[in-house]
């Protein structure tokens, strides 16, 4: 999968309420992305456009088409892609497809979402709604999910509670000089300890928030671009499945789904995890980055929350983790969300980012999106 | 599982939506049990004519929380256990003030609404050996 490259990237800043259309949000981080590229509008000859909630809180219905007016694309063939919260990651996925099977040249990929347009409890209720109906009869939200997995993590591990604290500590300490994070402010680890129960054990700093925003890539064969400094490479992508119903998997600490995903997208790019410099991990809960971190295979079971509490993920440690702030701090509009990630890697890669919070020597990163509570775990890796 | 009277007398495909919530699928084909909705066994692939459903037993609780930010159509907080029962996985609420940890035993009791927009009455789960 060398041949393909993504020589162009850009997002909005994510933000709890940003006033723009879900359409102006979507068209202002692909027109930065076709810039960062170097390529004109003329040029592209697919989009692909990711939104999960867009109809569900009342938002631009067809945005595919409606985005393609707006840029002026009129003409290119234009899709829609939902898969939950793994929209974004998936719809970076139908672009590279597009461009290694020649069906297109210049795909345009996009994640957009704006959760203010709903109060709160529309929100949860329109995520709540990718459960099982009899999950949802019993009133789940995806944080009671987390909740149990959560406690099961700390108590089959006998993990101090400070761990999950840690998590959230240091990836909103990554978001701190992140220009486009959602919350760059610190918060201390006794902060989070001590913030709102919402679901035992998980507080309220150990939940991403609800947020607005849009990233957009790039994607090309690799050739025109092999000799530029927008040479970033995918290496490989891959996606699994899992159970839809959570509490039909044998282990409440297993998310199977990202385990295969992850065991494919290494066959496929022919690495290992000790290869991968950087990672961007789906903390929707900050248990899921120790859970993700260890179904991937960089950690052994029950040890990634050692690691975290030792360094070893922030951003200088062995193995960074979320240096962007994970969808904890940078923010999770769930469309935008796994495009995000990429964005994020192609900067580390590109090495244009401030020295506070660049992996330094970073040639090759990891990102995992995932949708619902590991329905479908969609992975990619890029290289420098 | 609980005696001859558990097992439903109609086949799954009969109901009008899913079935009470301390009532499990098996598939008369293969006796693969289940709990979460399907159009086929998940094991034989037969069709919800030869599906019927049976009360649950005792099971085995595996996690448990406590969720404080909940649906406007759903109590507060929601105290939730994650429970095995012979193989059958499934989340349920917990009723009244059982706390349940990992191990202990569960079954379903009692008499509630689950979620304001759903006016049937189902049980919920409690610890074994604990009064309601």
């Amino acid at each position: 999968m060398s041949r393909i490259a993504l020589p162009g990237v850009g997002m909005t800043r994510f933000t709890s309420a940003d006033d723009r259309t879900l359409v102006d949000l979507a068209a202002t981080a692909c027109r930065r992305a076709v810039d960062d590229a170097g390529v004109g509008r003329g040029d592209v000859t697919s989009l692909h456009v990711g939104t999960a909630l867009a109809e569900a809180l009342g938002q631009q219905s067809g945005l595919a088409n409606a985005l393609a007016g707006a840029l002026g694309i009129e003409g290119v063939p234009a899709d829609r892609v939902e898969n939950t919260s793994a929209t974004g990651a998936t719809a970076v996925h139908r672009g590279i497809e597009a461009v290694a099977s020649g069906a297109s040249d210049v795909a345009l990929v996009v994640g957009a979402e704006r959760m203010s347009a709903a109060d709160t409890s529309a929100v949860t209720d329109a995520i709540s709604r990718l459960t099982h109906t009899r999950e949802y009869a019993q009133g789940l939200t995806l944080p009671s999910f987390g909740g149990l997995a959560a406690g099961a993590y700390l108590d089959r591990y006998d993990v101090p509670r400070e761990a999950l604290a840690a998590v959230a500590a240091k990836n909103h300490r990554n978001a701190v000089p992140n220009e486009v994070a959602q919350f760059r402010r610190e918060v201390s680890v006794e902060e989070a300890l001590d913030s709102p129960v919402v679901a035992e054990p998980l507080r309220l700093y150990d939940c991403c928030p609800m947020s607005d925003g849009a990233a957009a890539v790039v994607v090309t064969r690799a050739d025109p671009v092999a000799a530029t400094d927008h040479a970033v490479r995918v290496a490989a992508h891959a996606s699994a499945t899992g159970t839809h119903p959570v509490a039909e998997r044998p282990d409440p600490l297993a998310i199977e789904s990202v385990r295969v995903a992850g065991e494919r997208l290494f066959d496929a790019a022919g690495v290992d995890p000790d290869d991968v410099d950087v990672a961007c991990i789906h903390d929707a809960f900050t248990v899921l980055e120790l859970i993700e971190l260890e179904e991937l295979g960089f950690y052994d079971p029950g040890t990634a929350w050692e690691a975290t509490m030792e360094g070893e993920t922030a951003v200088d440690g062995a193995l960074p983790v979320n240096p962007g702030g994970g969808l904890k701090a940078r923010g999770h509009p769930l469309g935008a969300t796994g495009v995000s990630q990429i964005v994020e890697l192609v900067w580390q890669l590109r090495g244009d980012l401030p020295d506070e919070r660049r992996v330094h020597g970073a040639t090759r990163g990891l990102a995992v999106n995932v949708a619902g509570f590991g329905n479908n775990s969609v992975c990619t890796m890029l290289e420098a | 599982m609980s005696g001859d009277d558990s097992r439903s007398e109609t086949s799954a495909d009969d109901r009008d939506g899913d079935p009470p919530a301390d009532r499990a699928f098996v598939c008369r084909e293969c006796g693969r049990r289940w709990y979460y909705t399907k159009p086929q066994c998940p094991d034989c692939d037969s069709d919800p004519s030869v599906h019927g459903t049976e009360k649950l037993g005792e099971g085995e609780v595996q996690a448990v929380t406590r969720v404080e930010v909940t649906p406007t159509d759903v109590r507060s907080p929601n105290r939730l256990a994650l429970a095995d029962f012979d193989g059958v996985g499934l989340i349920a609420q917990v009723a009244g003030d059982d706390d349940p940890t990992a191990g202990d035993r569960v079954t379903f009791a009692g008499s509630f609404t689950l979620r304001g927009d759903d006016d049937r009455r189902q049980p919920r789960l409690r610890v074994v050996g604990d009064d309601e």
